[in-house]
């Protein structure tokens, strides 16, 4: 017969064990996660076993499945946090990144990755065949699209995929249609605005002025548009991004995190050295909060950013629906989406081709009029 | 008790009671004083100091949470060790005959008296309870139980009493009912003073004029929902028996919170368990011990001390603390790994069930008022070797702190620096990797909650006619909770009570509410 429980209370000296092995563990994983965190790896490849420093890449998209692509190798293991995915483990240098996905546009960027710092990109992708829902003054009864058109064989938007049922027809005749109340609303937007109604003035007035400055004019939109604390405005023939707002709210692509005379020039472009050297000479005289003495060694900020428009004229811009980060630009062969981030090449993606187009935002949406015959333009394949 | 005869040395001081610095004077007083204000200085200090080092010094915050969240993650895996071992030996200690283990000892002279405070709980409640201790194993003739009423529960308490009384008088050695005044000078309402008045009747009525002495009665003061397991005296008595000084300790049971576990809420069995879960791992490492709720204790070391203190909330744990002073350090609190049922908080509706378990949590937080007393007279009590005085309080000053800042420094404040820090530091790989690796590490945290989840279930009563066996699945995985439960149960009661501390807004004693169905 057992005179006590057999199952003893935890021996003190077991519990002492324990604990020693647990502050044996912290002292091991403290450094070891520290160094981690910050940005240090051991190299177990190569002949020189040695600890490198890495930085990342912070890239935003709107794609839901997106793929990612770092010189050329396609990366799996990246964190995907709500709307973006962080790469990690990636050595100082330049990199050139691409993201991809299923019938969309390929975003592509040489981004150089400095050690310990996370470098960020928003990547756009939009469909590569544009996708549009028509607009027309009547409907059927079950809410089809109606196109009336000169023959069956001619259908508009023939660039496009069409999102709704249409069907076309010769016929005059609107008595078994239903007059469509969106058609007369759009309408109405192309009427009242200024690129629709006074672009051949303008274009004759910048045309004028761009010949007394002896040079050809390359834009036709004279609007300035601002919208959270960004400016788009035209200048000298270009269009322009300004960054109105306070240093501490800067978006990245305005920066580079240290700047030098050789190497900003070669890994971001002769641009944006200049840009930071012009942005730290106007603020001297200045007390914009951007002011910075000496930019040298710096994390520094330019406040302008020039909008490629592929050396073709603007004929309206305006910012992409709830973007600061990129830009709407209608040129001469249709209507695009340049990135304002010119770090490195601005990718500049097809929207919807055509010529002689008029374009309209209202509400986060974007309508276009090709030749008479209004559509939405959609900039996702989910929508 | 209105004499110090009888008492220790120590606790013959005028300030042995001290509840609060009020009741103090000159240097004293400014002394409690500072001391109350500490817990909660140190408290907001960490929370705001976080804060503040997250927006100018966020690369120093980064790695300073980094680090405590390691601390965690061992932290967790040393705990959750205590608990899975503990668990082992309560489940052991269940199985045991202890009748026959302590066959061997001479222990019928021994008395229990088992008192029960009550307040306004209904009957069945009380029924239940005495019903249990009906039900143990062990000569009933040696059992006195002592119904502490008080005056201020109105007729509807003397009603019950009565008829508890009526019921139960036959079954037991003696069964005392005792009313507490109202209102007596310098005491707060409580369960203290409720039992210290029930305790001094006892002797005065029961064991002088019987002549039972005082170190052959042991005494359980048990709340009113405690149901008792049939072998809790004979764990008690092998216990007090093999102790090495049975007078000089007190014994403490497994509270386990499942008497109407299955007419709770999720976030109230998760609270509940947790507490269970806590005062298991305690068992397992019984030089941190206070007695906690339910326990027991020889009569003789209360009558030493003057039974339990009526001017403050925390009773149960402060009586340890009386002990082990006026005994100059010589007390200890024997684990007895063996299982009390009580009550989860519950009440008619969720909003209800929340907030009173957040005014419960609060109460028993206040606890903190503990490591002021212990903290003054660790100065004035020499006798305690310094070294042993400096290591309690450290380890009651980091329990306090800790319960407090720690869930919210892991769930709040971890992800402080990347919402507070510098344009430079959000650039940073350092900035980025921070929450992936606060996440990766609270996440391998969690897996101790799998142990809680896998232990919990083995803890249920029989699960009623009524509910379904789907409801395991939902305790197995109800433990995701325990990051909201514990910044809101936890460490907000907590830095409430402290900061009422701290203020001089001192707690009254609140009487959770008991409901329970009758069917139970």
């Amino acid at each position: 017969m057992i005179s006590r429980p057999t199952v003893e209370p935890l021996p003190r000296s077991h519990r002492r064990h324990i604990f020693w092995l647990c502050l044996a563990i912290f002292c091991v994983a403290l450094p070891a996660l520290w160094f981690y965190t910050t940005g240090y790896r051991f190299e177990w490849n190569g002949k020189d076993h040695t600890i490198v420093g890495v930085g990342g890449l912070y890239i935003s998209t709107d794609m839901p499945s997106p793929h990612f692509f770092v010189d050329e190798a396609e990366v799996t293991n990246f964190r995907l946090f709500r709307k973006a995915s962080y790469i990690q483990n990636l050595i100082e240098g330049k990199h050139s990144v691409h993201v991809q996905g299923d019938g969309v546009q390929t975003w592509a960027k040489d981004l150089p990755i400095n050690s310990y710092i996370v470098t960020e990109a928003f990547s756009f992708n939009l469909p590569v065949v544009p996708r549009v829902r028509p607009i027309t003054p009547y409907t059927t009864a079950t809410g089809t699209v109606v196109f009336q058109v000169l023959n069956t064989s001619s259908l508009p938007f023939r660039n496009a995929t069409m999102t709704v049922p249409f069907t076309a027809t010769t016929s005059k005749a609107t008595t078994t249609l239903i007059a469509d109340t969106e058609y007369t609303f759009v309408k109405s937007l192309f009427a009242s605005t200024t690129a629709s109604t006074s672009l051949a003035q303008k274009i004759v007035k910048t045309v004028e002025q761009g010949l007394r400055n002896g040079e050809v004019a390359t834009t036709s939109a004279t609007t300035t548009k601002e919208w959270r604390n960004v400016r788009l405005y035209e200048g000298d023939g270009e269009v322009y991004a300004t960054w109105l707002g306070s240093a501490d709210k800067i978006p990245y692509y305005y920066c580079v995190d240290t700047v030098h005379a050789t190497t900003t020039a070669s890994e971001y472009g002769t641009h944006v050295y200049e840009g930071l050297i012009d942005t730290a000479m106007r603020a001297a005289s200045t007390t914009r909060p951007l002011a910075i003495a000496s930019i040298e060694g710096q994390h520094a900020c330019r406040d302008r950013i020039r909008v490629d428009r592929k050396w073709q004229q603007v004929h309206w811009f305006d910012f992409y629906p709830n973007s600061t980060d990129l830009a709407l630009m209608l040129l001469d062969d249709g209507l695009y989406v340049v990135e304002i981030d010119d770090r490195a090449w601005q990718n500049t993606q097809m929207l919807y081709p055509g010529s002689d187009l008029k374009v309209v935002l209202d509400g986060g949406r974007i309508y276009v009029n090709d030749h008479g015959y209004y559509g939405e333009v959609f900039t996702s394949l989910t929508q | 008790m209105d004499t110090k005869e009888g008492l220790l040395p120590y606790a013959r001081r005028f300030d042995f009671k001290v509840g609060r610095a009020t009741e103090l004077t000159g240097k004293r007083r400014r002394f409690y004083r500072m001391l109350e204000i500490l817990p909660g200085l140190a408290s907001w200090t960490t929370v705001i100091g976080v804060l503040i080092l997250s927006n100018y010094a966020p690369f120093f915050a980064a790695y300073f949470i980094i680090g405590f969240s390691i601390y965690w993650v061992l932290k967790t895996a040393f705990l959750s060790y205590h608990l899975r071992y503990n668990w082992k030996r309560l489940r052991h200690h269940l199985s045991l005959n202890w009748a026959q283990l302590i066959e061997r000892f001479e222990y019928g002279h021994i008395y229990h008296v088992v008192i029960l405070p009550f307040s306004t709980e209904s009957e069945h409640i009380v029924d239940e309870t005495i019903s249990s201790i009906a039900a143990v194993h062990y000569d009933k003739k040696n059992i006195i139980i002592v119904l502490g009423t008080e005056e201020r529960a109105g007729e509807e308490a003397a009603r019950i009493a009565a008829n508890m009384k009526e019921k139960w008088q036959r079954t037991f050695g003696n069964f005392l009912v005792t009313v507490h005044p109202a209102d007596i000078a310098g005491e707060l309402a409580g369960k203290g003073s409720n039992a210290t008045w029930a305790a001094e009747k006892v002797r005065t009525e029961i064991l002088d004029p019987h002549g039972i002495r005082y170190n052959h009665t042991l005494v359980s003061i048990f709340d009113i929902d405690t149901v008792l397991y049939p072998e809790y005296f004979n764990c008690l008595i092998w216990h007090f028996m093999t102790a090495r000084r049975p007078l000089k300790s007190s014994f403490q049971p497994v509270p386990i919170f499942n008497n109407n576990i299955w007419e709770a809420p999720a976030v109230a069995r998760v609270v509940a368990m947790s507490s269970t879960f806590w005062e298991m791992v305690q068992q397992e490492r019984p030089e941190r011990m206070a007695t906690f709720s339910s326990h027991s204790v020889s009569f003789q070391a209360l009558y030493e001390v003057g039974y339990w203190q009526t001017n403050m909330v925390s009773e149960d744990s402060r009586i340890f603390w009386n002990l082990y002073l006026a005994n100059d350090g010589a007390y200890d609190v024997i684990p007895l790994s063996y299982p009390v049922s009580m009550d989860a908080n519950v009440a008619p509706s969720l909003l209800g069930t929340m907030r009173n378990i957040y005014k419960q949590h609060r109460r028993w937080t206040y606890g903190v008022e503990n490591f002021v007393y212990v903290a003054y007279h660790f100065t004035q009590q020499k006798k305690i070797p310094l070294k042993t005085r400096i290591g309690i309080l450290l380890q009651q000053a980091e329990g306090y702190w800790s319960l407090v800042t720690n869930p919210i420094m892991l769930f709040v404040l971890g992800w402080a620096p990347i919402f507070l820090g510098t344009k430079q530091f959000h650039h940073t790989v350092l900035s980025y990797n921070l929450p992936i690796i606060v996440r990766d590490l609270l996440m391998i945290a969690m897996f101790g909650l799998v142990v809680s989840s896998i232990i919990s279930l083995t803890l249920l009563p029989q699960r009623p006619k009524d509910k379904g066996r789907w409801l395991y699945i939902v305790l197995a995985i109800q433990w995701i909770l325990v990051p909201i439960t514990m910044i809101v149960f936890s460490a907000l009661p907590g830095l409430d009570a402290q900061t009422r501390l701290m203020l001089g807004k001192y707690m009254g004693f609140w009487v959770t509410p008991k409901n329970r169905s009758t069917t139970t």
